[in-house]
């Protein structure tokens, strides 16, 4: 007894009101069962239809908890009853109740969805609510069960990722669609094979050590059905369920690509940083150098001395080329085009194209006379120029010959270049070549071939070809050798003066305004201070923008120019011309500085072109600068 | 959308052994090889009202059943002598009326076997199982409805 009402409180606390449905045709069975559903439980509400057309209809407008279904109505009978109400109610726990003790009929109903099959007279009160209770709890789980099992399903067949069941000895047993595109097979060539029919024989050893722990993650190489190799990422999980092993493959390969460019890319940076803080240090190097060199010049009484300074001076320049390529070699120069003559460009990079050729490889480089005029930007031609001699250096391997020719080019557009006149830079190895499937891939950005290569080199003189309006053509084969031709449109055929042309000239550049001249440079302050004093300026001299500021504040007279470096300790030079656009608005600046243009313009300057000077410089244009600024000023 | 509340059969609360009434020794008296008075009390979760209330049934229930399979076995309906013994069956069981309910079962089978033999006499056994059934039933609701 005790039991009994332990029992029956457990039940009372645990109910939750339940909605019943009773299908019963016979009045007898139907007043009993309602009857006992309404005595010992509250918790219980029941509804009786006598036919199964009046239960379907009901159905439809109402959600029943559970259904009590007696299979022989009226208007149906037996399995048939049993298949109409759960298509109708599929949902919803449904108990047969039923007078026949058909075993056959009990096992059908109960495999189909039924969650119980009563026997009538075989049960009383209680073993009917809790029939109904635990039908209900059955079918609550049934469907939880359902929902994530159709979610599991929806997750696995919509993965990104490569999901695999397997058994004893890596046999597939299941996988989704992911997986066998990783694979490079169907699904169900998938299925019954060993995994390890798919890993790299290289990578197969480490990866069955690594799957005898219970779960982790690891990296191995997937030898797709092609032969193809993918580096995939794997987690795994041995035993989710006895003998069933969970793998999960994300390919990786083209990430692990990208990280690598990443890599080379940022490597190249921090080279081309470096190239270019090099370069500027050493431009200032050079601005002593050739500072006192021409002040030695200029002040020279014997032709000896004047000789031995032009020597000096001579030498700057070479140096002051190679500081150039540097810049170039890290974009540090700001893109401007303007005509051209190849013939120049190619000479100022001939020193650089040499030292990237290598010993091995004997460069050879003609210019004919008399070229066209092109428009491009010189540092992006350079950058073409290099990127061509690095990429023929890497197809001659073992040494070879690097032929660079510059010749007029007249096009009737017999071939792919349109009709015109144009400079062809042609760039020619002797090195492996190339088959024409690699040929039609080489200019895709990333492409590359190399084992260390990033696949820009040659997308980026694409790039440039085609922003400077030219062409490119490839002309290679296997073994024989490969020829890039750059076609470049003449914009103009009037012949360009190189710097190095121009003869070092002796121009009196005097002048009486006062200058205030900052750089934290003490030897070129002083060099350039004397240039100047001797040309007749007055110079207030500062170290840094600090002290350049309070010279100013200082000073009562007029400053006419600023002469200022950009990067300098304490106040920067962007510090102190802003102090000065504020103070004087009618001084002039000129900014030098060992960087490029961009330099000044990531500092966030504002200046007109004329007001730049790169360093190294020589007296002679710095005393040109400050005149035409000054002039200018007064006009 | 959940029922509405109008065909609640218990709409307050009832205390725990409601309706439910101590088990009558008497009954022992009532118990044949056909009949199992103190099971068909448990049945009715001991509920008096209940039991009446099915005899009643029952009662009006079983003269046309034992007519339309009288009907059926005359007219050699197979479908209709199985329907109707099964409809029968399924009251007798709930009355705890084993030989009655077996009788009615296989009326049951012949009428699915479409094979009547011996029907009629299966029939006029049936019949005699429910009479005696009908006065137990009686002599129970009536000694029970006495102590009360």
């Amino acid at each position: 007894m005790k039991e009994e009402i332990t029992s029956l409180v457990m039940d009372r606390q645990q109910a939750k009101l339940l909605d019943v449905l009773l299908i019963e045709d016979n009045p007898v069975d139907a007043r009993l069962v309602s009857g006992l559903l309404r005595s010992p439980s509250e918790s219980l509400r029941c509804r009786h239809v006598s036919l199964l057309a009046e239960a379907t209809q009901l159905l439809k407008a109402v959600q029943f908890d559970v259904i009590l279904l007696d299979l022989n109505l009226e208007d149906s009978s037996g399995y048939d009853t049993f298949a109409r109400i759960i298509s109708a109610a599929p949902k919803t726990a449904i108990l047969v109740l039923s007078s026949s003790d058909d075993e056959e009929l009990a096992v059908r109903t109960v495999r189909e969805g039924a969650q119980d099959y009563l026997v009538k007279g075989s049960f009383d009160a209680r073993l009917l609510v809790r029939s109904i209770r635990y039908a209900f709890e059955r079918k609550q789980s049934e469907e939880a069960l359902r929902h994530s099992e159709t979610t599991v399903r929806a997750i696995f067949e919509n993965s990104l990722d490569g999901i695999i069941i397997s058994g004893v000895g890596g046999i597939c047993i299941e996988a989704n669609s992911a997986a066998a595109v990783l694979m490079g097979v169907s699904r169900e060539e998938m299925i019954g094979c060993s995994l390890f029919r798919y890993v790299d024989e290289e990578t197969e050893a480490d990866w069955r050590e690594r799957c005898k722990m219970p779960s982790g993650r690891t990296r191995f190489w997937l030898r797709r059905e092609g032969g193809e190799k993918r580096l995939v990422d794997c987690g795994y999980n041995t035993n989710i369920l006895p003998e069933r092993h969970l793998i999960v493959l994300r390919d990786i390969t083209e990430q692990q690509s990208l990280e690598e460019q990443l890599r080379q890319s940022q490597k190249m940076e921090a080279v081309g940083r470096l190239a270019g803080g090099v370069a500027h240090d050493f431009n200032n190097i050079l601005g002593i150098i050739s500072g006192y060199a021409e002040l030695v010049q200029l002040s020279a009484t014997e032709s000896s001395q004047k000789q031995r300074a032009d020597k000096i001076l001579g030498a700057i320049d070479k140096a002051a080329l190679l500081t150039k390529q540097l810049l170039a070699f890290g974009r540090r120069q700001v893109i401007s085009p303007k005509l051209l003559d190849l013939a120049i460009v190619i000479a100022d990079v001939s020193s650089m194209v040499h030292c990237l050729g290598g010993a091995e490889i004997q460069v050879v480089m003609h210019a004919q006379e008399g070229l066209g005029l092109v428009k491009a930007d010189q540092g992006q031609l350079e950058q073409v120029i290099f990127n061509l001699t690095a990429n023929a250096r890497d197809a001659m391997p073992d040494g070879g010959v690097l032929a660079i020719k510059i010749e007029n080019y007249m096009s009737r557009g017999v071939s792919d270049i349109p009709p015109g006149e144009y400079v062809l830079l042609s760039v020619k190895d002797t090195g492996i070549g190339m088959d024409p499937e690699l040929q039609s891939r080489i200019f895709e950005p990333f492409f590359t071939t190399k084992k260390n290569g990033n696949g820009l080199g040659l997308s980026t003189v694409y790039g440039i070809v085609t922003q400077s309006s030219g062409h490119i053509v490839v002309d290679s084969e296997p073994g024989a050798g490969t020829t890039f031709k750059i076609y470049l449109p003449v914009v103009a055929k009037t012949t360009i003066r190189g710097p190095k042309s121009e003869a070092r000239r002796r121009i009196d550049f005097e002048g009486h305004e006062t200058i205030l001249l900052v750089d934290d440079e003490d030897d070129l302050r002083h060099a350039t201070a004397e240039y100047l004093e001797n040309c007749g300026y007055k110079v207030l001299k500062a170290r840094n923008g600090k002290e350049a500021i309070e010279i100013s504040d200082a000073f009562s007279g007029a400053i006419a120019l600023l002469i200022s470096d950009i990067v300098m300790p304490k106040v920067n030079g962007r510090g102190l011309i802003d102090h000065l656009r504020k103070k004087r608005p009618d001084t002039n600046v000129l900014v030098i500085s060992g960087y490029a243009d961009d330099a000044v313009i990531r500092h966030g300057i504002y200046l007109e072109t004329t007001c730049f000077l790169q360093k190294p410089f020589t007296f002679q244009v710095l005393g040109q600068k400050i005149r035409k600024l000054l002039d200018r000023h007064v006009q | 959308m959940k029922p509405e509340k109008d065909y609640v059969p218990s709409a307050t609360r009832q205390p725990l052994f409601c309706g439910m009434e101590p088990y009558d020794s008497s009954f022992d008296n009532l118990k044949t090889e056909s009949f199992d008075p103190g099971a068909l009390w448990e049945r009715v979760n001991r509920d008096l009202e209940l039991l009446r209330e099915l005899v009643e049934l029952f009662s009006d229930q079983y003269p046309a059943l034992l007519k339309n399979v009288e009907t059926a076995i005359q007219q050699r309906s197979f479908a209709d002598v199985q329907k109707f013994s099964h409809k029968i069956k399924g009251s007798l069981l709930q009355f705890s009326a084993t030989r009655a309910a077996a009788a009615a079962a296989r009326l049951e089978t012949m009428g699915k076997n479409q094979s009547l033999e011996g029907a009629e006499q299966m029939l006029s056994e049936l019949r005699e199982e429910i009479a005696g059934l009908m006065q137990a039933l009686h002599l129970m609701i009536q000694k029970k409805k006495s102590i009360v």
